[in-house]
């Protein structure tokens, strides 16, 4: 039962039945007594509490340690092994105490936080590499957004993460593993904005085709294009200009390609020129629209921010409003926004990003190709700042991919900002620099990136705070 | 089993199976509240706060006259069968909102400006608003040990966003109304069902003294936290201590509720089932965390509470009045009539939704008098005109008598540029709270008592 049927659904429609369905009842099963405990349990208990001290013992280091990301100390083994015995004073049973230790150390800092010392705290000068256990950190909440797994802890006890040859293996197995899928999921997400698409909203009553499971598809669509370019480890001038992708039947069907039939994602060879690289993707147009219409203005903003690094400064204070409303009925799109760019206020900005939208405006705020607005020819026409010409989506492509050296840099400062977990300052401007002529070397292959990041300064590094 | 067509009572239901819709549970059950007036004694004064965003159409919201309420605007429409409850504010300004020497970001400034009255450090990173703390938050510090909850945020819309929402402004100013510390805000909940949790506790169906065992253990693990962060604390630089600190503070605060919960043992009201979850719709949304703090202020757990009902700057589109655009792109609608319409529209459902909670208030009576007597519902934006970020003449209305100390009825039109930073100061006496001064105000408002 698709419950967004209704929602989607002209309302004088959601209740006819012709046009709807809906449950005539609705039944329940159950509840059912699982018949053993859940998997889960006998990882916390790996031996009996009850039999004794020793066990509680190792369950309950056994437990800090994953939770915690390092070793459990002597005295805090023996704190937790007290809550063990606050609980069975209470005359509960074993199992009950080692629940309550197991909260403790869930509400502890060291579980909550990711807790990276210095030995001096309070000296902003004194730099230093970061221990083998905060390396692993680092290393498992960029490339998996957990915690290390037990091999890469171990090599950290034993101080041989650090190792460069060490660290590059981890590196390749990490990306190997399922769990890299998070850079796609989170990094990603981020970075192309895609995490937007469940407060986008567009209107049902314009795109009569948008419901839960064609979004589900365009966000499926980018999430596999992401992560086939870094497990395979593509150069990254496929972001934009891959002529490839990966689709369901119901988004190839949006698409207007016939050849692709079943549920299931695979990927497609893309022949017409409509579709090409990350800009041309579903999720990328929705996401940089309105709920009612396409905005030049945010796509613009969208590939500067994104694509080019270069973000616009915010709207300078009291502008006089676009009047982007009356588009396709009075005027086009471009004859207002041509308008609005003679106000020599706005042109300094609008004339970069203006430019870039418009050549997105074949798709509309749903990603739909499409070659009219309104009543207007759509024209696609603009120039970048450097006064390179292009003319439509592929066109665009074309002159983005020259631009490869400033792409590179734009993903390098979202990659360092996503691994590090802090904005970057000017004094990073070195070890970017440093990235950067490394990963050309390599053909800016994109594992070459997250090889880069793992060994520069910031992310093996850092310092105490006044 | 298969269960076919047979009745089941509602809240064995919705226990069975942790889903389904919240329904509003209110009207039943009112009379086997607990009051929070015990006999003979006057009942305490209650405040809260209700934000809308983006500024609301002022030509259909300012009468034309000031004095006695007749006939109310547009917008207000709404609340006139209430109006001699209603005293209606004109001429207020946040001047730390404006652009000042900082530049674009009026949505970010006037919603963490709002309730703390400061200037707004413009920054995506460390957030931080000057001054000490939202006048909520300082009426919580200091009456809040008086009810089991110091305070009560709640919201409709998800805060869990990060970076730059606003021209450089944290995502965090447009998020939160209430600020505990410059650099500390206090997050609205949104999911009736955890507003339940926090007023009633989420072990509502453990006896006494299983819940007085399980009090007794999580003040043992509280006390290891504590201990464990602490020594934590001095190892670390100062943006991490800073971060314990505002831990520490908070298991303090946990600490501080579950001793108060083991001597106020106030039941959850016979009839009133747990809701299930944040309803999709608007209105029911709406109904269902106002009524929860009906059951707050009536059952005296909590005295301040604050809504953001949306937050600066929302695209949110209102389809339940047929209204596909979002809210702010509306709202710069460039002086077209159509568009503007649709502000209005937004306007006036905003205000029908707090009308109809003001309707079930204006029922409940409260020892000698009415619950509305005791309460002071301050229903407004940080913005005047959104199309043009004005930060003057903010739409401000109280609902409620504020215990007597407020002549309600009327429209009050102060000196233009008044700060409305005196309003916080005003509304902070009527609390028992009393600080000279607070964020840029220069003085307290006259005449909300008399005519």
């Amino acid at each position: 039962m698709n419950d967004e049927v209704g929602a989607s659904m002209p309302r004088a429609k959601a209740f006819d039945s012709a046009a709807n369905k809906y449950p005539h009842y609705i039944g329940f099963l159950g509840p059912e007594v699982p018949s053993a405990p859940p998997a889960s349990r006998s990882q916390i208990l790996i031996c009996d509490p009850a039999s004794g001290r020793a066990c509680v013992q190792r369950i309950v280091s056994n437990l800090a340690r994953r939770a915690w990301r390092r070793p459990a100390k002597p005295g805090e083994v023996a704190s937790l092994i007290k809550l063990v015995d606050r609980t069975q004073q209470e005359g509960m049973d074993a199992p009950h105490g080692i629940q309550t230790a197991l909260t403790a150390i869930l509400v502890s800092p060291d579980f909550l936080f990711r807790i990276e010392r210095d030995a001096e705290p309070r000296n902003a000068t004194a730099t230093h590499r970061i221990s083998d256990i905060e390396l692993a950190s680092r290393l498992s909440y960029f490339l998996w957004s957990s915690m290390p797994d037990d091999e890469l802890l171990s090599l950290a006890e034993t101080s041989r993460l650090s190792n460069a040859t060490v660290l590059d293996a981890q590196i390749t197995r990490m990306l190997a593993d399922p769990r890299a899928s998070a850079m796609a999921e989170n990094f990603a997400g981020q970075w192309l904005e895609t995490r937007n698409l469940d407060s986008v909203k567009p209107d049902p009553e314009r795109f009569p085709e948008w419901n839960t499971e064609l979004k589900e598809a365009m966000r499926t669509e980018t999430r596999m294009f992401f992560d086939s370019i870094l497990r395979e480890n593509r150069p990254i001038a496929e972001f934009l200009t891959a002529r490839y992708t990966f689709l369901n039947e119901s988004l190839a069907r949006f698409y207007g390609i016939d050849d692709v039939k079943g549920s299931e994602f695979r990927r497609v060879e893309l022949s017409k020129a409509e579709r090409g690289g990350l800009l041309s993707q579903a999720s990328v147009l929705t996401v940089s629209s309105y709920p009612t219409r396409t905005s030049v203005v945010l796509r613009g903003r969208y590939v500067l921010e994104n694509i080019l690094g270069s973000p616009p400064p915010p709207p300078p204070a009291n502008v006089p409003p676009l009047d982007e409303e009356t588009t396709g009925v009075a005027q086009s799109l471009r004859q207002q926004m041509e308008q609005h760019r003679a106000n020599p206020a706005c042109a300094a900005c609008h004339s970069k990003m203006d430019p870039l939208g418009f050549a997105l405006e074949n798709y509309d705020a749903i990603g739909k190709w499409r070659t009219m607005d309104g009543k207007f020819a759509i024209d696609t026409s603009g120039s970048l700042p450097d006064g390179t010409r292009f003319n439509g989506p592929a066109d665009l492509r074309q002159a983005l991919a020259t631009r490869l050296p400033q792409f590179a840099e734009a993903l390098t400062r979202k990659m360092l900002v996503y691994a590090l977990g802090r904005g970057l300052e000017s004094y990073d401007r070195r070890s970017v620099n440093s990235i950067l002529s490394n990963w050309e070397k390599k053909d800016y292959r994109f594992q070459a990136l997250v090889f880069e990041i793992a060994h520069s300064l910031p992310f093996q590094s850092r310092r105490g705070e006044p | 089993m298969i269960i076919t067509r047979k009745a089941l009572p509602r809240r064995t239901f919705l226990r069975g199976m942790g889903v389904a819709v919240g329904l509003p549970f209110m009207e039943a059950m009112l009379p086997a509240m607990p009051q929070a007036s015990r006999a003979g004694a006057k009942p305490p004064v209650r405040l809260m706060f209700l934000y809308v965003p983006n500024g609301i159409d002022m030509e259909n919201w300012n009468p034309s006259y000031s004095g006695p309420l007749t006939e109310l605007p547009r917008i207000l429409k709404p609340l006139e069968p209430f109006r001699n409850d209603v005293l209606m504010l004109s001429n207020l300004t946040h001047n730390w909102a404006r652009v000042l020497l900082d530049g674009p970001g009026d949505h970010g400034r006037c919603s963490a400006n709002y309730l703390t009255g400061a200037h707004v450090q413009k920054t995506d990173r460390s957030i931080h608003v000057d001054g000490t703390m939202s006048m909520d938050q300082l009426i919580a510090s200091r009456i809040g040990t008086e009810t089991r909850l110091a305070s009560l945020e709640l919201g409709m819309e998800d805060p869990r966003q990060s970076g730059n929402c606003d021209s450089g402004y944290s995502c965090a100013y447009t998020n939160n109304l209430a600020w505990k510390s410059p650099t500390q805000p206090m997050p609205p909940l949104l999911d009736p069902r955890l507003v339940f949790e926090r007023l009633f506790g989420a072990a509502g169906d453990l006896t006494p003294a299983e819940r007085e065992q399980q009090r007794r253990i999580r003040t043992s693990i509280l006390d290891y936290v504590r201990e464990s962060t602490n020594a934590l604390s001095r190892e670390l630089g100062s943006t991490d201590r800073r971060k314990l600190d505002e831990y520490l503070t908070a298991i303090r605060s946990i600490e501080t509720q579950l001793e108060k919960a083991a001597k106020d043992q106030t039941p959850v009201p016979e009839g009133m089932a747990k809701p299930a979850g944040s309803p999709a719709d608007f209105s029911d949304h709406f109904k269902l965390l106002t009524d929860m703090v009906t059951v707050a202020f009536q059952a005296d757990l909590t005295r301040v509470a604050t809504f953001l009902i949306t937050r600066e700057g929302t695209s949110r589109p209102y389809r339940e009045i047929g209204i596909s655009d979002g809210h702010h792109p509306l709202t710069h609608h460039g002086g077209k009539r159509d568009q503007l319409a649709k502000v209005t529209q937004i306007n006036e459902y905003h205000l029908s939704n707090f009308a109809s909670w003001v309707g079930r208030l204006s029922t409940i009576r409260e020892g000698s008098g009415r619950l509305l007597d005791n309460l002071m519902l301050v229903y407004g934006a940080g913005l005047s005109d959104g199309n043009r970020h004005l930060h003057d003449d903010l739409p401000t209305v109280i609902v409620g008598r504020g215990g007597g100390s407020l002549q309600t009825g009327r429209r009050v039109i102060f000196r233009r540029e008044t700060p409305f930073s005196n309003l916080h100061l005003s509304l902070m006496d009527r609390m028992g709270v009393q600080v000279e001064s607070f964020g840029d105000s220069s003085g307290r408002l006259s005449g909300l008592d008399t005519v």
